[in-house]
């Protein structure tokens, strides 16, 4: 969990930067588009710099905010900390990126400062806006991600006491070797080999086999409790798969891994199930 | 050549006009199948005739400032609407990015580099700051997309992502209608930038407190669900 956290935070940091860089770059550009029409040379160097501290300056905002929602959790009273915040911080940092303009562009004039900071607040309030809004959506994402990793942990957990509970009761029957399943109006008799893996949808369970798909009205799990443990495996929350129907697996960049059926489909194997997944594919 | 250009500028104005009361009704209505859709549906017509519109009077005019509100425009608004054919890749193989979403978005891309470098060598008119604000905005978007489109389960991804890259994205089209409507008509009175960006900031303000609303709202239940 806490590699994952740190995995999240060097995305964040890099959906930062890059958001960072092109405004930077537009930025930049328009500048340079000014200095051109005026016939001043645009001299990129001293750009990049002017307006990397304009807009890099936000970068500490942003910590600072993240700090806030952090400690105050995403509550009523962190969306009027945040509100009351924007007017006064916006109004900083308009006051400085004005000065930075003074400093750096022959063309702006001090006395004219005041007319250029009124014109620089609804950009600034709109960027601080932007910068809160995404450290308020980058914290609740956190929070729902850890909250759906522990919610499949506990499912888990949930499933191999009740598979180990079946195995261990001396009347647990024999696997099925045949399923009856619906399919539109009709009832067919599948082979339970030939499923390449079963979808959960509510209270019912989808059957895919050789490219076909039908509904058993049984849950997933109460189905994985019949099944042979030695042929099919849950490998995510809402599948179970058929090891022996597996024909590829690839990992993808987060740490899930993709499984190619014999019949082309791709699942995802969600973190939670990944090792033992790979571990039974192995063997 | 005039009357075709009037009779599309007519299309655009009453397109903009519907868009901007349709989009206001499912901003506060319950976010379920119903009255939420139907506006919706309505707000999402009324859009795709006022970017088609866009599209054709850009052709006309070749004027590459509308050409890059347009890019920037088409690409948030379709990109809102496909975010909720895309709820879940992870368990879904039709839920992840389909041709037409990359094509979409590869060509809006495209038409913002051809735009950039025509601003480059200055033969676009209009003001520089607002051109590259809006090819800023394509490429950020676009390049969010399609990394999304390239690992759908990698970060950012929830099961719930897919509501909050729809709010975000539609009521930033919504935003765009209103800045118009009220830079162009309603406002005018007002000093520039304030006539333009005062609608962009109070729907960045309704974002923010939504995003919030919502993060809690789902927790609540969450917690509710495993019995804490």
């Amino acid at each position: 969990m806490r590699l994952h956290a740190a995995l999240q935070r060097r995305w964040a940091a890099a959906a930062v930067a890059f958001a960072l860089i092109v405004t930077i770059v537009a930025a930049v550009l328009t500048l340079a588009s000014g200095r051109h029409a005026a016939g001043v040379p645009a001299r990129w160097g001293e750009l990049v710099v002017w307006q990397a501290l304009v807009y890099g300056s936000w970068v500490p905002i942003g910590a600072v905010v993240d700090r806030l929602v952090r400690r105050s959790g995403l509550t009523a009273r962190l969306a009027l900390l945040l509100y009351a915040c924007g007017l006064p911080l916006a109004a900083a940092h308009a006051a400085f990126a004005t000065g930075l303009d003074v400093l750096f562009s022959p063309a702006a004039r001090a006395p004219e400062a005041a007319g250029h900071w009124a014109a620089r607040m609804p950009i600034d309030l709109l960027v601080y806006l932007a910068v809160a809004t995404f450290v308020v959506a980058v914290r609740a994402q956190q929070l729902a991600a850890e909250a759906a990793d522990r919610a499949a942990g506990l499912a888990a957990a949930l499933d191999a006491a009740r598979a180990a509970a079946a195995r261990a009761s001396p009347g647990a029957a024999e696997p099925p070797a045949h399923l009856f399943v619906s399919v539109g109006s009709r009832r067919m008799v599948v082979d339970v080999a030939e499923v390449e893996w079963f979808a959960s949808a509510g209270n019912y369970v989808v059957v895919n086999w050789e490219e076909r798909e039908g509904l058993i009205r049984e849950t997933l799990s109460a189905l994985e409790q019949r099944l042979d443990p030695a042929v099919f495996a849950r490998s995510h929350r809402s599948t179970i798969v058929n090891l022996a129907r597996v024909r590829e697996a690839a990992s993808l960049a987060d740490g899930s891994w993709r499984l190619v059926m014999s019949g082309g489909a791709e699942l995802v194997v969600s973190r939670t199930y990944r090792d033992g997944v790979l571990e039974r594919l192995r063997r | 050549m005039e009357p075709i250009i009037t009779a599309f500028l007519a299309v655009h104005i009453v397109s903009g006009t519907g868009a901007l009361f349709c989009g206001a009704l499912p901003i506060f209505a319950p976010k379920r199948k119903g009255f939420h859709t139907r506006w919706g549906k309505c707000f999402a017509a009324c859009m795709w005739g006022v970017l088609g519109s866009a599209i054709v009077l850009t052709l006309i005019s070749r004027n590459a400032y509308f050409a890059a509100l347009t890019t920037s425009a088409t690409l948030g608004c379709f990109s809102g609407l496909r975010a909720l054919r895309r709820k879940r890749p992870d368990v879904r193989q039709d839920d992840r990015a389909t041709g037409l979403d990359w094509a979409v978005t590869i060509a809006a891309l495209g038409v913002a580099l051809l735009l950039a470098g025509l601003q480059v060598q200055g033969h676009v008119k209009g003001t520089p700051a607002v051109v590259w604000s809006l090819l800023a905005g394509a490429f950020v978007v676009g390049g969010y997309d399609l990394l999304r489109f390239a690992f759908p389960a990698a970060w950012p991804f929830f099961p719930r992502l897919w509501f909050y890259e729809h709010l975000v994205k539609i009521l930033t089209s919504y935003a765009a209608v209103l800045s118009a409507f009220s830079g162009s008509i309603a406002f005018r009175f007002l000093p520039d930038p304030w006539k333009q960006l005062w609608a962009p900031i109070a729907v960045q303000i309704l974002i923010l407190g939504m995003i919030l609303w919502y993060a809690r709202q789902n927790r609540r239940r969450a917690s509710a669900a495993a019995g804490g």
